[in-house]
């Protein structure tokens, strides 16, 4: 145990957890983290109850047509909507990715087929714009960052 | 005043001297000529397409057959969102804002078609844009060349001869802000007008004077911000011991201000005011809608009024001996109230997200970052509120189309045959097509009063810091 190697990784490491700025700096991002979590399972949560309630809404919508347009076919088309839901994956809440922009819910009808499938879901745009503060952009950005600004003079304070 | 003079002097031949300086300096221009070709290019390429598409659209509508008035208002007409003038310089949230909108009769449909929807998750790490590279990468280039400005002049003993001769604290700080920053304003500033004359030489049809304008107030806002660089520059050498440090303390100023805050000041606005999604949008209205009245139930309370209340103004007993036809004049209702109902609950979500938003306008008060983005997107006419106000301007015109049909339905659509009798096409180039009334430059000021504020703080809090300030560097 007594190498050069394991000499150099203990001074290194002794001055690295010893650096009040190494602390500070896995202090701030470990703080982002939680917040991180739990931004994006508050915004998948969201996502799931509004896709909770679509079976509810659909039922309702169909009762109602039935009882107005029940003789009238071409009525009851028109009016009916159907629902469809893009359920959030098991991973979703750690990589929001594009669930923010793309619909996760969208309805048709048998009217304007192709245009409705483009129908946008309600976003704030500043918030699309921005991106979400989810955990892949804390590993994908700001651990890097991290790593960059406390390393990147290791060798070259050296010298 | 001389002394002055000879510090900015000074801090000009210092920088030209550094090779990294001259290298970055290149690099910069070259991106920013690259974006600025990109930039104008997209834009003039988009709104001819869009332009193209509008005429065809228009062309389609004019020449359809002869129709009832109804099925007209449901065969509908698209709108297609031209692109603002400055928006190849600042991209804001054009590639996230639909490009078309469907106008229809009794539906408020969403504007559609974003760029974003149709691309990968690498929009979000921003566009290239010369907006992005005066905002981030400056900054960066105004770190570099005067990080060590003073912090370097206090390790290697010169600035205890400067001060021990007589230049006080305050003239030296003021000199290096102003050698850094006339330095920087006059390479990226000067490039930047020499890309507009070149812009506007080549497409002379953008020249209004309200482009004008607005691009006086985007440069002006930008060499302000580059002061506000180069002040907090100059300020950070000031503290520190030895260049390093002012180095690295700077560099996580700028990960911080660019990227970290304005990221979690957006993520917590929507944390705190969370938006409705589109079902509950919807089925909020409905909701509303089902407690005034459903026009389809015979027994609906609402609507029965309304018939009797139709009757007792005529003198009637039945629809059929009225002087119009009912069908019309019930749908007017319908519209009128449908489309109250979705205005009130649009104003809703659009205060939402303006609270949303203002987490972000308040925090311009402590970073300059957020505060430039904001005021250049309203400038530039890419922000939210020129989106939303595009929205409104279509919802508006919807409505009038749809009750000039509405109307047309009521006096020349006999009752009999309400749903088959056609208009001759004629009747349909009546219609007025869709013109877009742009905003002021005032106008796009007038929506971001907090961050305008934040501005004049900023300004404040400068000149103060130099009029009550830098007494003395600490050695």
């Amino acid at each position: 145990m007594n190498t050069t190697f394991y000499k150099l990784f203990a001074i290194e490491y002794k001055r690295f957890a010893r650096n009040p700025i190494s602390i500070l700096g896995f202090i701030v991002v470990f703080t982002i983290g939680v917040y991180a979590i739990f931004h994006g399972k508050n915004t998948i949560a969201h996502q799931e109850e509004t896709i909770d309630t679509i079976a509810d809404i659909q039922e309702q919508e169909l009762a109602k047509n039935k009882q107005f347009f029940s003789d009238d076919l071409s009525h009851f088309t028109y009016y009916q909507f159907y629902y469809t839901q893009n359920e959030p994956s098991e991973w979703a809440a750690f990589s929001i990715g594009q669930r923010d922009i793309n619909n996760y819910s969208l309805k048709v009808r048998i009217l304007a087929v192709e245009g409705q499938l483009y129908d946008t879901e309600l976003a704030n745009p500043m918030t699309l714009l921005s991106g979400n503060l989810d955990l892949s952009f804390l590993f994908v950005v700001l651990i890097p960052l991290l790593i960059i600004s406390l390393c990147f003079n290791l060798i070259s304070s050296r010298a | 005043m001389n002394s002055i003079k000879n510090i900015i002097a000074v801090e000009w031949k210092n920088i030209i001297r550094t090779k990294t300086a001259m290298v970055l300096i290149a690099v910069f221009a070259v991106l920013l000529l690259f974006s600025a070709f990109i930039g104008i290019e997209n834009k003039v390429e988009q709104n001819s397409i869009r332009q193209k598409y509008q005429e065809q659209v228009h062309d389609d509508y004019v020449n359809q057959p002869d129709r009832n008035p109804h099925r007209v208002s449901h065969y509908g007409y698209l709108v297609f969102r031209e692109r603002p003038a400055l928006s190849f310089f600042e991209f804001g949230i054009e590639s996230f804002a639909g490009n078309s909108v469907f106008l229809e009769a009794h539906r408020q449909n969403t504007v559609n078609l974003s760029e974003a929807g149709f691309s990968n998750g690498m929009l979000r790490f921003g566009e290239l844009s010369m907006a992005l590279i005066l905002q981030l990468l400056v900054p960066l280039f105004i770190f570099f060349i005067g990080y060590g400005t003073l912090a370097d002049l206090k390790s290697n003993g010169v600035l205890k001869i400067m001060l021990a001769q007589g230049i006080s604290a305050k003239k030296l700080i003021w000199g290096k802000t102003l050698g850094i920053f006339s330095f920087t304003t006059a390479v990226f500033i000067g490039a930047v007008l020499l890309i507009f004359t070149i812009a506007f030489a080549v497409y002379p049809e953008e020249l209004t004077t309200e482009v004008v304008m607005r691009s006086i107030f985007a440069v002006g806002l930008y060499t302000l911000y580059f002061f506000i660089c180069s002040w907090v520059t100059v300020v950070v050498s000031a503290k520190s011991s030895r260049g390093g440090t002012a180095l690295i303390c700077l560099i996580v100023l700028w990960m911080l201000c660019g990227i970290i805050l304005p990221k979690m000041a957006q993520n917590i606005g929507q944390g705190i005011y969370p938006a409705i999604s589109k079902l509950e949008f919807e089925t909020n209205i409905t909701e509303d809608l089902e407690k005034v009245g459903d026009s389809h139930n015979p027994d609906d309370v609402y609507y029965n009024r309304f018939k009797a209340k139709t009757l007792a103004e005529f003198g009637v007993n039945d629809v059929k001996d009225l002087p119009f036809n009912y069908v019309g004049h019930l749908m007017a209702e319908g519209e009128r109230i449908t489309t109250e109902l979705y205005r009130a609950h649009f104003d809703e979500l659009i205060t939402t997200y303006a609270k949303q938003n203002s987490i972000a306008s308040y925090l311009s008060f402590v970073n300059p970052y957020p505060m430039l983005r904001n005021l250049s997107m309203a400038v530039t006419g890419t922000d939210m509120a020129h989106y939303i106000d595009f929205q409104k301007q279509t919802e508006a015109y919807r409505y009038k189309q749809t009750q000039y049909f509405n109307e047309l339905h009521k006096h020349e659509i006999d009752a009999e045959h309400s749903g088959t009798q056609r208009l001759d096409k004629s009747r349909f180039k009546e219609r007025e097509t869709f013109q877009y009334n742009k905003r002021g430059l005032f106008w796009a000021l007038s929506n971001q009063f907090t961050t305008l504020f934040a501005l004049f703080f900023w300004a404040i809090l400068m000149m103060s810091s130099f009029a009550f300030g830098f007494k003395k560097i600490k050695l």
